[in-house]
C-alpha cells in the first residue's frame, strides 16, 4: 500500500489568495473575535492566523493581533478566516484528486489522502505521480506539499514537515519519522482520540523533541501518564495497528467557488479566477469519465444580487481550455453593475463521456482529420455566439413557398449536411440578395424593366397575402433588381432583391 | 572574382518574385471559375492565406456573383463559409441554385463595427472556414493588418467587401480588385496583385447583368426599349434610394 498525503500549508491563506496569481499585495486571514486564539496567543481581539510573504516580510506573524498588524503595514488586506471556505476547498481537491486514483480520504483540517498503490503502473512510479500532481495542481492556484509513506499518518506527518519525502518500505519508517519534530502528533486525529496538547506538552517538557526519541520511551509509562493517545500514533504511523480510513465520496453535482482576493469588475481577474475553478472541475469530470454541456458561472457583489453566466459548449466535453475561452468571452460582453467579490462554479447536468483510446504513438484512436475540423467548427459557432448573442450566428434553408419573404428561413448553424432538395431551376431567376423589407421606389426613380413579369400571388390562407408582379429591372449604375408593382393598387412599385 | 550571375539564373524562391511576371505562390489558387481572371492572378486563382478586397463601384453589381464559382467549390468541404455582417440578406434560393451547399453557410450579424472585425478574425483564426466573406463599411490599417495576419496563417479564402471610395486607402491585402459593372459585362481593376500591375481592366461579359440573372441564355438580352414605371417618363439616372440594412 502506498499513501500520498497531499497537505495544503497556509489553508486559511491559500483560500483567499488562490484567485489571484500575484503576491503583490500583502495579505493576511485573522480569526474571528471570540474563536479559539491560535496556539500561543491571548484569547480576545482578533489575531493573525496567517499571512502571505509580502505581509511575513512586514513583520506580520501569526499570533499577531489584528490592530498591530495593520500598524505594521497600513496597507494590508485584511480577510476573516473561513472554515467553511477551507472545508470546501479540501472537498474540491479531493474531487481533482479522483482523477489520480479511486481511493481517497480526507484528513481534516488541511490534508487529502490518496491510496495510490493500485495506480502506481499506471502513471510510472510514485516519482513520477508525485511530479504530475505537483505539476498539475498548478492550475488550481493551489500550494501543496507532497509525501509518499506506506502508512497514511506517516505520509501525512512527512508532508506537514515540509513535502518531497518519499518512503517505500515499511522497515524504513522508524528511521525516516525519528527527525521529525513531536509537533506533528497533533495532526495524529481519528476516530479513537486525539493526542492532547497537553501530552505533547508533556513529551516537551522531559526533553523530548523528536519522534524518535518518543520511540525510545516505555508503554506502560506513557499509560500512566494518561498519554496512550501517543503511543497508539506512533503505532499507527508505524503500521503496527490498523488505521482505517474512510473513503471519500464525491458529490454528484460539482459547485465551487473563489473569493477574489480584492473586488474587481475587470475581465482578467474574473477569467483568471473561472479558470481556477474550470481547472477544478475538469479533474472531477475526468475522475468521473463524463463531460457537461454547459457549466453556470454566478459571480457575486456585495449588496447586489449575483451576476449568472450560462455557458453552452455546443458539445458533451471537459476539455478545460475550451471551457476557459468560452468563459472568457462570456466575461468580456458583460456590463457589471458592481464590482464581483467571488465566484461561484456550478455544473448541474453532469453526462458520462467515456475517455478516447490512444494507438501506440499517442495518437488519438480512430481521430480523422474531419474530426477535428467538426471540433473547430463548433468551437468557433460557440465563440461567436458567446461574444454576439445567440441570435447573431445562424444559417438559412430554402422553404416551399412562393413568397420571397417565406422561401428561407433561419436556422441555427446546422452540423450536418443538407437533406433539402435544391429548388426547383425551372423558376424564373431568383436574387441573390433579399432586401429585409420591400423598398417603396419613389415616382422619381427611373429604372429600365428588362424581363417580366413573374406573378406571384400566394397566402391568402395564412394572413401574409402577397399579389405582385415581378419584374427584373436596370438600376442607374448597372445593378439588376428585383422589382414589383403591387397588385392590390395596381400603382406602387417596390424594390425587393439584388442580383449581386 | 567569382563571376556575377544574371538575375534570371537564381534559383527561383517562392518569396521572391520579380516585377514583370505574376509570383508563383506555395499555395495553389482557388479556381474563380473565369478562365480571363484566374489568368491574371498569382496562382491561377483567388489567394489562399491572404487576404483579397473587393471594392464595388455600387452594392449589388455582382461582386457575389464573382466568387460564386469559388464559393460553390468550397463548398464541398466540410467547413463553415462565413459572411460577416452581409448588406442585406442572402437569398437562400438563389444561392442553393448557384450551387452553394446552404449546411455550410454560417452567417453572422454583429452589432457593430469592432465586433464585425473581432468576428472576421476569429473566424479567419478559427481553421473552420473555407470562406470568410466580411463586409466592412470602414477599416484602418491596424485592423487590416490584423486581418492579413491572421489570413497568413489560415487554410480560408478570406474577402474583405470595402465601398470604392476607400480603394485608393494603403491596405496590406495581397489582391485588391475594383469592380465595375458595364452594359457589355463586369471589368475588374485589378488595383494591387503580386506582379506587375494591369493597365486594362479584365471585362468578364459572363456577369454582364442580364446574365447574371439568366445564366441559361446565351445571347445577352438586347438593352433596348425603355418601359417607364409608373408612366412618368424621365430620363435622368436617379439613386435608388436603397439603404443597406
Amino acid at each position: 500500500m502506498t499513501w500520498l498525503a497531499l497537505h495544503l500549508p497556509g489553508l486559511p491563506l491559500q483560500v483567499c489568495t488562490r484567485a489571484d496569481g500575484s503576491a503583490e499585495i500583502p495579505i493576511a486571514v485573522f480569526s474571528q473575535a471570540g474563536a479559539s486564539p491560535p496556539s500561543g496567543g491571548r484569547a480576545g481581539g482578533s489575531r493573525v492566523v496567517a499571512a502571505n510573504p509580502r505581509a511575513l516580510a512586514a513583520g506580520i506573524h501569526p499570533g499577531l493581533g489584528l490592530a498591530s498588524a495593520l500598524a505594521l503595514a497600513p496597507d494590508l488586506v485584511t480577510r476573516p478566516r473561513e472554515v467553511r471556505g477551507e472545508a470546501a476547498l479540501l472537498t474540491e481537491l479531493a474531487c481533482w484528486a479522483a482523477q489520480f486514483t479511486p481511493q481517497i480520504a480526507l484528513d481534516p483540517p488541511d490534508c487529502v489522502l490518496l491510496d495510490v498503490g493500485a495506480s502506481l503502473k499506471l502513471f510510472g512510479g510514485i516519482g513520477e505521480l508525485m511530479q504530475r500532481i505537483a505539476h498539475a495542481v498548478a492550475a488550481l492556484g493551489l500550494e501543496l506539499a507532497l509525501a509518499a509513506a506506506p502508512t497514511p499518518l506517516a505520509a501525512r506527518w512527512l508532508a506537514v514537515c515540509g513535502g518531497g519525502r518519499i518512503v517505500e518500505r515499511l522497515d524504513e519508517l522508524p528511521a525516516r519519522l525519528a527527525p521529525l519534530p513531536v509537533g506533528v502528533l497533533e495532526c495524529a486525529a481519528d476516530a479513537r482520540g486525539t493526542v492532547k496538547a497537553e501530552s505533547i506538552a508533556l513529551l516537551e517538557a522531559i526533553g523530548l523533541s523528536t519522534i524518535g526519541q518518543c520511540l525510545h520511551l516505555p508503554r506502560d509509562g506513557l499509560a500512566k501518564r494518561e498519554a496512550q493517545a501517543v503511543t497508539c500514533a506512533l503505532d499507527r504511523a508505524l503500521g503496527r495497528l490498523p488505521d482505517p480510513r474512510p473513503p471519500f465520496v464525491p458529490p454528484q453535482l460539482f459547485r465551487s467557488r473563489i473569493e477574489l482576493p480584492l473586488p474587481s469588475a475587470d475581465a482578467d481577474p474574473l477569467s483568471f479566477a473561472a479558470r481556477r475553478l474550470l481547472a477544478a472541475l475538469a479533474g472531477h469530470l475526468a475522475a468521473h469519465q463524463s463531460g457537461i454541456e454547459h457549466f453556470r458561472l454566478q459571480l457575486e457583489h456585495d449588496e447586489q444580487p449575483a451576476t449568472t453566466l450560462t455557458v453552452h459548449l455546443g458539445v458533451i466535453s471537459r476539455d478545460e481550455a475550451r471551457c476557459g475561452l468560452l468563459a472568457r468571452e462570456h466575461i468580456a460582453t458583460l456590463r457589471l453593475a458592481a464590482p464581483v467579490t467571488a465566484v461561484a462554479l456550478e455544473a448541474a447536468q453532469i453526462l458520462p463521456l467515456p475517455g478516447e483510446s490512444r494507438t501506440l504513438f499517442g495518437t488519438l484512436e480512430g481521430a480523422r482529420p474531419g474530426r477535428e475540423q467538426a471540433e473547430a467548427r463548433t468551437l468557433l459557432v460557440e465563440r461567436l455566439r458567446a461574444r454576439l448573442g445567440d441570435g447573431a450566428v445562424g444559417g438559412i434553408v430554402p422553404h416551399a413557398d412562393h413568397r420571397p419573404e417565406r422561401a428561407w428561413q433561419p436556422v441555427a448553424p446546422r452540423e450536418s449536411r443538407s437533406t433539402v432538395a435544391p429548388p426547383d431551376h425551372c423558376l424564373p431567376p431568383r436574387p441573390l440578395w433579399l432586401l429585409p423589407e420591400p423598398q417603396p421606389l419613389a415616382r422619381s426613380d427611373t429604372l429600365q424593366l428588362v424581363a417580366g413579369p413573374e406573378r406571384i400571388e400566394a397566402g391568402w390562407w395564412d394572413g401574409f397575402d402577397v399579389a405582385r408582379d415581378y419584374h427584373l429591372a436596370l438600376g442607374p449604375q448597372h445593378q439588376l433588381l428585383w422589382v414589383f408593382r403591387e397588385l392590390r393598387d395596381g400603382e406602387s412599385w417596390f424594390v425587393h432583391g439584388i442580383f449581386g | 572574382m567569382a563571376s556575377v550571375l544574371p538575375f534570371a539564373d537564381l534559383p527561383p524562391r517562392t518569396d521572391v518574385w520579380r516585377g514583370d511576371s505574376l509570383a508563383a505562390p506555395s499555395l495553389p489558387g482557388i479556381a474563380s471559375g473565369f478562365a480571363q481572371l484566374d489568368a491574371e492572378l498569382p496562382g491561377g486563382g483567388w489567394p489562399v492565406g491572404a487576404l483579397i478586397e473587393l471594392y464595388a463601384e455600387a452594392e449589388g453589381i455582382g461582386e457575389l456573383s464573382l466568387l460564386a464559382p469559388a464559393l460553390a467549390q468550397l463548398a464541398a468541404q466540410d467547413m463553415w463559409i462565413a459572411c460577416i455582417a452581409p448588406s442585406w440578406l442572402p437569398y437562400a434560393p438563389a444561392l442553393a441554385a448557384q450551387g452553394i451547399d446552404l449546411a455550410r453557410l454560417l452567417i453572422v450579424r454583429p452589432r457593430s463595427h469592432a465586433e464585425t472585425l473581432w468576428a472576421a478574425r476569429q473566424a479567419i483564426a478559427s481553421q473552420a472556414c473555407s470562406a470568410v466573406l466580411c463586409w466592412l463599411a470602414r477599416a484602418d490599417m491596424q485592423s487590416l493588418r490584423r486581418l492579413q495576419l491572421a489570413a497568413e496563417a489560415s487554410p480560408a479564402l478570406a474577402v474583405l467587401f470595402r465601398p470604392a471610395h476607400e480603394a485608393r486607402q494603403a491596405s496590406p491585402a495581397v489582391l485588391k480588385l475594383r469592380l465595375q459593372a458595364r452594359l457589355d459585362g463586369l471589368a475588374l481593376h485589378i488595383l494591387k496583385r503580386r506582379g506587375a500591375p494591369l493597365a486594362a481592366p479584365i471585362l468578364l461579359p459572363q456577369l454582364q447583368c442580364m446574365a447574371r440573372a439568366l445564366p441559361h441564355l446565351t445571347e445577352p438580352i438586347p438593352m433596348a426599349g425603355h418601359h417607364d414605371l409608373a408612366g412618368t417618363a424621365s430620363a435622368r439616372p436617379a439613386a435608388t434610394g436603397l439603404h443597406p440594412c
